[in-house]
């Protein structure tokens, strides 16, 4: 979702960035990577990013591939008599069997449980070679979503959602007072007042927007403070 | 090619100064941008001399029909089209012999420089709409589609950069623009991956001796070194100067 919000960025400054074929060093990278490439003396980017240590590159934009035991959150988009189909926001939809879930469904009955459009909490079980995705819902912290709202963030912008130990997502439940829930693959489910989830999609699309700027969560803080006293009497 | 010149048309004068006053190793101003469609994963907008082109990018994405999917890798796809506004001439919507055998060799090219291994049975759609055309379309466009390719965050071996050479009244000129395209000798357009000096894309047309072609590579070679450049710039403009984020 894109609220193009427009933020005063004056002073701040962005991070190191390279560029698809820069080079990172000489050598091999440290841990195999998609977003960097050795040549057979240098290893260079492959993407646009921020570059690490480690040779390796975290990417700026890059859409969620499925990795086994990543909690993700899938909506719904086939219903078959023994599995669902679930758009993962990632180029490979993911496989739900009726067996993998905590309820008791006969063949053909689930439609009953789960319909186009539901979104699911769920966790990668396997990926095969050709990318093809099963997922389960036998894990502690799988669930049917009801009500609330998902926003939808490439899956590279994960890691700037959460923050260092999960700072960031919880100074925004903190000040919103919402529930909010992120997935591995990029799809982010809030529940709240309808008018403090707004804030946190505009506060979640500055983060994914400007998530290579320096001084980000002071940035969010503020903007969050500001439109929840420029709203304030919606919330009476 | 080979249209029948104007009589008394002089492509290049006795000071070696072109139609539009270039000299011959000169390139027409350009701008480019990236980021400017909001729906696409990747876009960008270049103005080449005359030339004004948008390209987006989508993908990887699902494939459909599931018939086309490539269980190793994944399937790039090109199209590149001319709006029936971008010549004085209206051109015709839909695709033509000329813009079907452009869109494969572009799409064949890409798939040579994305690591397309990484993302078996899916694809990744390039779209080069031209709005406005002043000969050299194809080489803004793959200059362009670079661009957006990064911008949507396709791992790739590194930005293509294109450029044409060509034959005008006897001497090889860099970027030929339409009348020097209409009635010069030969074009030939190329497109490299500069940091690898690696030759990606090469087309010709019209003659020329092994001796010309080998000066308009050179030519093509330096233009594409300060391409990349450029293209660098842009990026480095939406990236970190934050313009337009």
């Amino acid at each position: 979702m894109m609220y193009n919000v427009r933020i005063d960025l004056s002073g701040h400054k962005s991070r190191e960035l390279v560029f698809p074929g820069d080079t990172l060093g000489n050598g091999r990278p440290i841990i195999p990577t998609l977003y960097a490439y050795f040549d057979g003396s240098k290893t260079h980017s492959a993407v646009i990013g921020i570059p690490q240590p480690t040779k390796t590159v975290i990417p700026l934009n890059a859409k969620y591939i499925p990795k086994k035991d990543d909690i993700i959150i899938g909506i719904v988009e086939d219903v078959q008599p023994v599995f669902w189909l679930l758009n993962l926001n990632s180029p490979y939809p993911g496989v739900l069997h009726a067996n993998e879930t905590p309820w008791e469904v006969g063949f053909g009955e689930t439609g009953k449980y789960l319909n186009v459009g539901d979104a699911v909490i769920a966790k990668i079980q396997a990926v095969d070679e050709t990318r093809r995705v099963f997922i389960t819902m036998k894990d502690e912290r799988a669930k049917k979503l009801t009500l609330g709202t998902l926003f939808f963030f490439p899956a590279s912008k994960v890691a700037r959602i959460l923050g260092k130990g999960g700072s960031m997502i919880s100074m925004i439940k903190q000040k919103t007072g919402t529930s909010i829930i992120v997935g591995q693959n990029g799809v982010v489910w809030v529940r709240g007042h309808p008018i403090a989830t707004m804030i946190v999609g505009e506060a979640l699309d500055i983060i994914s927007r400007y998530s290579h700027v320096i001084g980000l969560t002071e940035l969010v803080a503020k903007y969050i403070d500001k439109r929840m006293n420029d709203l304030k009497e919606f919330f009476k | 090619m080979s249209m029948q010149k104007p009589p008394g048309l002089k492509l290049v004068d006795e000071n070696l100064r072109r139609v539009d006053g270039r000299r011959l190793d000169e390139l027409r101003p350009i701008k480019m941008k990236v980021g400017v469609l909001n729906r696409a994963d990747g876009s960008a907008y270049i103005e080449w001399g005359k030339n004004k082109i948008l390209v987006a990018v989508y993908g990887p994405r699902e494939l459909h029909p599931r018939y086309m999917q490539d269980p190793t890798k994944a399937v790039v796809r090109a199209r590149y089209n001319m709006a029936p506004f971008s010549t004085e001439e209206r051109v015709k919507p839909g695709p033509t012999r000329r813009s079907v055998e452009i869109s494969k060799l572009i799409a064949e090219m890409f798939s040579g420089i994305i690591f397309i291994e990484e993302f078996p049975r899916s694809a990744i759609d390039i779209f080069i709409e031209v709005l406005q055309a002043d000969a050299g379309t194809r080489t803004a466009g793959i200059t362009a589609a670079s661009l957006a390719l990064a911008d949507a965050g396709i791992p790739m071996r590194g930005l293509v950069t294109a450029c044409a050479a060509g034959k005008i009244d006897g001497y090889i000129a860099l970027d030929l623009n339409k009348e020097e395209d209409n009635y010069g000798e030969a074009d030939m357009p190329m497109a490299m991956l500069v940091k690898e000096n690696k030759i990606v894309y090469w087309q010709m047309d019209g003659q020329m001796t092994e001796e010309e072609v080998r000066t308009a590579i050179s030519m093509i070679r330096d233009a594409c070194e300060k391409l990349y450049e450029m293209q660098k710039e842009a990026l480095k403009k939406r990236y970190i100067e934050l313009e337009g984020l």
